[in-house]
């Protein structure tokens, strides 16, 4: 009954708080905020990132051989399974060897494939699932019936424009006539998180392989740990590759770790920062409210009541601000999650995780009562007697204050433990933000102390209070610089990071010039190619090439690149020996390989023929040479007439051609649209691929350092407001003796631009600090991560601009108080 | 049982404050008792400790020395959350500057008191019939700062009598008022008075409002005045030559 009184009470009080309820609930929201959606950050991105290594292997080993795998490669393993060795295996094509590029017929534009799986019924995946989007709930398997047909993920049918039913291309980076494939299916998830993949049924596979037999890899969940083992090392030994989960769980242990501490550590550190804003809104609150504690305890009102009815408020004010900052956080999260796909290929599937945002509202509930409760205890120790004496309130007692903040530090590192899952994770990052808290205070302070005494007024009056108000002020205001500073840092490091990455960027990126422009078709359409590319391109080139099983001189290995290439005429290689297509058969090795002329090489096909060819002479790539879309010559060269007669329907295509760097995009559309089945890739969109990754993650870190920034106006907005609220009666008097608004937030904007002056000046040395401490430790750095005059001033101007602003507004309103009101007050 | 004739008994009261590293000694050793439906003024220049009586007398100040016995109970050195106690079931206190919280309306204030024994299950109809005992029953739902000086202090007047005290201890409530309305706040003490049967201690510097109790003491410099009789009517009656008292 009394618990219900209490909290009417407390509920009228809030109900009629005025702004300061609102900055006490704004400081909670912020904090919940931030913890919610770091939390639902690291949660997805664990999810996604740090899969359970077997799944992320697909069971508990992932094999393969150099090339296709035979017939009796694969009956091993139903061998093995009879006998109890194996519990399960699936033995699929997969084109982790090679890349793919996808793309719609007309386009002039790729997307890269980074994994396409061509599997059996019942076959794949042994763990985890294909899920399909669209048609909604539809099994792969049953999508896949007809060669041809094929499942895409949803980030490439974005990219492209896909949609079920429509046709795509997909075809080998290194040449041919892309296939034309009927897309069934869209994915919203695979086995192992990956995006960028497409999923087909063997037939499928072996039309793009043109290889009858296009097994290429074996999962296997083995039936126990030791005959697995065994069954691994046997394998191993006898030309098979692995990948096990003891691989992946030492190196993802690490990143969890990482992550963990990071992200969710970035929003204990919000939290605190809520926490510092409403210990710092009740302690004004309260303050104000000790006439009223004066005569609630007069009419019976013991000690204890005035606790608990200030800790009920103050859960209410918990519980409001919680539910608004869990609510932002949500949608926070998931704005943080699409801005991150933007740089992983993976899956992150955001999903609203009720525990965690029910949870975080319950922290961020307790955490506003552990930081409003020493000021609590202060209010609930008001003597009546000294309050209608009109006494100041004894001078707070240091040692009962730090004792009062270290006995809630003890709760409040319960909670980042439990935020963590992590003892030593949560003292760490409670530790470490005390640490930071006294250091940074004492520094700022410090600072300001001294900027205070020494700084000159010029004469003007405003700024001599404006000095002199800051001298007055206390922690609540220190509080507001390191956050301040929290904010300029993570802001100024997150600009220089992208300002140097980006010039780093712009030097690794791909040259535009020389052979820019490739257009993937099959031997058939090689002339229309190069008669639509005649008008637009300065020269142009045709590549023939087809994979090779092996090459062997005198029967062992020859160690050169598996693909035997043809030419019409040398266009990008330099040869040397018998003059092009004068010798029947004949071969170009790469220069340096000790073969003699006249030597014999054995073509070993992928189909087991062998085909002889004879040395005739070497070729180099020139030094001049210089393209982003064609790889340099490789492996074994000969006339496009013996690899056509060799290898027929297996021979890829390409014709390369120099088109100016600024026509690629326009062109690439324009040839696109003339020959809708071929694929094309030019430098530029390389380019562009490789920086939206980059600009993604600058995205990113950008907004991380909003947040940060954020926190400082937060805080800044909070000390200016409760200034105004302490100096109601003072602005009530200078207006009386005929002192404007206008005077009045000229004052304030001094006094809160040398402060945000001094934690922005203190956040730029410690990006110079820590740009030189990188530097020393990673000498490369040192050309990367630079910060030029401007980008230090830009710095600088944000982080005062912003305090300026958020001052501003803060005191705008109460600034216009009419002095009879305040004197009034006080009659 | 019958209640004691004499509803407080202070003896030998001192109070004294630090002020820097001094101690000042604001009351000097005050014996004093007032009757059961006595009316007492307290009169004094300022400073010379008045309110800080009236402060020990409700039990929101703890004497330096001394003892203070308040309708049987001895509240000298009784533990905060007793004393709150009886601060709530026994006194009733005005002050000059009404202390009403902003943030309530008129009839919530009244009912404030009623929360700390839980007994609010009638708040609002107590309330309500305190409120219509002072005058105040067509402002009920008005905050202070809607109300005028003397409807104020008739909204502190209910809830100090809220929960029917013995006691009333007034601290110059008629000093933020207007000669009329300070005589209409004055009028409904007596009233009350006579009705609720209270005992009413009066802090005051206007000697007509002093000549309306039934007893005057003078506070000088922390201590009761000679030459004026500090006893109980009871007592001046049964002898009435004065004492000197040193």
């Amino acid at each position: 009954m009394k618990l219900a009184l209490l909290t009417k009470y407390a509920l009228k009080g809030i109900r009629r708080g005025g702004q300061r309820v609102l900055l006490a609930v704004l400081a909670v929201a912020f904090g919940v905020m931030s913890l919610v959606a770091m939390a639902g950050l690291s949660e997805v991105l664990f999810e996604s990132l740090l899969l359970d290594p077997r799944q992320d292997i697909g069971g508990d080993a992932r094999l393969w051989r150099a090339g296709y795998l035979t017939a009796e490669q694969v009956e091993q393993f139903e061998a093995w399974q009879e006998s109890g060795v194996v519990e399960r295996y699936a033995v699929y094509y997969s084109s982790n060897s090679g890349p793919l590029i996808l793309t719609t017929p007309g386009s002039g534009r790729v997307s890269f494939v980074r994994n396409a799986i061509g599997f059996e019924a019942g076959g794949y995946p042994l763990l985890g699932e294909i899920v399909v989007g669209d048609p909604a709930g539809a099994a792969a398997t049953d999508l896949l019936r007809q060669p041809g047909d094929v499942i895409i993920t949803k980030d490439l049918a974005e990219e492209r424009g896909v949609s079920v039913g429509d046709t795509v291309l997909v075809g080998s980076e290194m040449g041919g006539a892309p296939e034309p494939l009927q897309v069934v299916g869209i994915a919203t998830n695979t086995p192992n998180y990956q995006g960028a993949s497409l999923f087909f049924n063997l037939e499928t596979a072996r039309l793009l392989t043109g290889h009858s037999n296009p097994l290429t890899t074996v999962n296997v969940i083995w039936a126990d740990e030791a005959s697995g083992d065994t069954a691994l090392e046997e394998l191993l030994s006898s030309g098979w590759y692995a990948h096990t989960p003891d691989m992946l769980s030492e190196r993802n242990r690490q990143m969890r770790d990482m992550m963990n501490l990071l992200l969710k550590g970035a929003g204990i550190l919000g939290l605190m920062v809520g926490g510092i804003g409403i210990a710092n809104t009740m302690q004004v609150m309260l303050a104000r409210r000790r006439e009223e504690v004066g005569v609630l305890k007069t009419l019976g009102y013991a000690r204890r009541d005035i606790l608990l009815l200030f800790v009920i408020e103050t859960a209410i004010l918990g519980l409001v601000g919680s539910v608004l900052g869990a609510a932002a956080g949500v949608g926070l999260s998931a704005v943080l999650v699409r801005i991150s796909q933007g740089f992983v290929t993976l899956f992150l599937i955001w999903r609203p995780n009720m525990p965690l945002v029910l949870g975080s509202v319950a922290v961020g509930v307790i955490t506003a009562v552990l930081f409003a409760m020493n000021a609590i205890l202060r209010a609930s120790d008001v003597r009546p007697a000294d309050v209608f004496r009109q006494l100041p309130p004894p001078p707070q007692s240091q040692i009962r204050s730090i004792g009062t903040f270290a006995l809630m530090a003890v709760p409040f590192g319960a909670i980042t433990s439990l935020v963590l899952g992590s003892l030593w994770q949560g003292g760490v990052v409670l530790l470490a933000a005390l640490a930071g808290l006294i250091v940074l205070g004492g520094l700022l302070a410090g600072i300001k102390w001294l900027v205070v005494r020494l700084l000159p007024t010029f004469g003007l009056h405003l700024l001599r209070m404006a000095r002199n108000n800051l001298r007055r002020r206390g922690v609540s205001l220190v509080f507001a610089m390191i956050a301040l500073f929290a904010g300029t840092y993570t802001l100024g490091f997150a600009m220089v990071s992208i300002s140097g990455t980006q010039n780093k960027l712009e030097e690794e990126l791909f040259s535009t010039g020389g052979y820019n422009f490739l257009v993937l078709t099959g031997p058939e359409g090689v002339d229309e190619a190069q008669a639509a590319l005649a008008e637009i391109a300065e020269r142009t080139g045709i590549r023939y090439e087809t994979p090779v099983e092996t090459f062997l001189i005198d029967g062992e290995p020859v160690g050169v690149a598996r693909y035997l290439q043809g030419r019409d005429e040398p266009w990008d290689i330099v040869v040397e020996g018998a003059a092009w297509g004068s010798v029947e058969n004949g071969a170009y090795v790469p220069a340096g390989m000790a073969v003699e002329p006249g030597a014999t090489i054995e073509v070993v096909m992928m189909d087991g023929r062998v085909v002889p060819l004879t040395v005739v002479g070497t070729y180099e790539i020139p030094s001049t040479w210089e393209s982003a879309v064609i790889m340099t010559a490789a492996g074994i060269v000969t006339s496009s007439d013996t690899l056509l007669a060799i290898a027929g329907d297996e021979v890829q295509t390409s014709v390369a051609a120099e088109v100016a760097p600024n026509q690629l995009e326009a062109q690439a559309e324009a040839i696109g649209r003339a020959l809708p089945q071929t694929a094309i890739i030019t430098a530029a969109e390389m380019n562009d691929s490789f920086k939206a990754a980059y600009q993604n993650l600058g995205t990113f870190a950008i907004t991380m350092s909003g947040l940060a920034l954020l926190a400082g106006a937060v805080l800044i907005a909070n000390a200016v407001s409760l200034t105004m609220i302490e100096r109601r009666h003072e602005i009530g008097v200078m207006k009386a003796v005929g002192y404007t608004r206008g005077h009045v937030l000229r004052t304030v904007l001094f006094e809160y631009g040398l402060v945000a002056a001094i934690a922005s000046v203190v956040g730029l040395l410690a990006v110079l600090l820590t740009v030189y401490a990188m530097g020393v430790v990673q000498e490369i750095t040192r050309e990367i991560f630079l910060v030029p005059p401007m980008l230090a001033g830009v710095i600088i101007v944000v982080g005062v601009g912003l305090t300026l602003v958020v001052a501003l507004a803060a005191a705008w309103r109460p600034t216009s108080i009419r002095p009879v009101v305040v004197l009034a007050d006080r009659g | 049982m019958a209640q004691s004739s004499t509803v407080i008994f202070a003896r030998n009261l001192t109070r004294s404050l630090p002020l820097g590293d001094r101690q000042i000694d604001i009351l000097k050793g005050v014996t004093l008792e007032v009757e059961r439906g006595e009316w007492l003024a307290l009169t004094g220049p300022s400073g010379s400790g008045k309110s800080t009586l009236l402060g020990l007398l409700a039990g929101i100040d703890t004497p330096t020395s001394g003892s203070l016995i308040v309708d049987g109970i001895d509240i000298t050195r009784l533990p905060e959350s007793k004393l709150a106690r009886v601060r709530n079931d026994k006194i009733g206190i005005v002050f000059q500057s009404f202390h009403l919280i902003p943030t309530l309306t008129a009839r919530e204030n009244v009912e404030v008191p009623l929360y700390v024994n839980a007994r609010a299950g009638r708040a609002r109809q107590l309330a309500e019939e305190m409120l219509t005992l002072v005058g105040l029953h067509d402002r009920m739902n008005h905050r202070p700062h809607q109300l005028s000086g003397g409807e104020q202090q008739r909204v502190a007047i209910a809830r100090a009598l809220i929960n029917r005290p013995s006691i009333l201890l007034a601290d110059e409530p008629t000093g933020n008022l207007d000669t009329r309305t300070g005589d209409a706040v004055l009028e409904l003490i007596g009233n009350l008075r006579r009705e609720l049967g209270l005992t009413v201690v009066m802090v005051t510097h206007d000697p007509l409002i002093a000549r309306a109790a039934d007893r005057e003491v003078h506070l000088l410099d922390g201590r009761l005045v000679d030459g004026l009789d500090s006893r109980p009517a009871s007592a001046r009656a049964a002898q009435p030559v004065l004492e000197v008292r040193s």
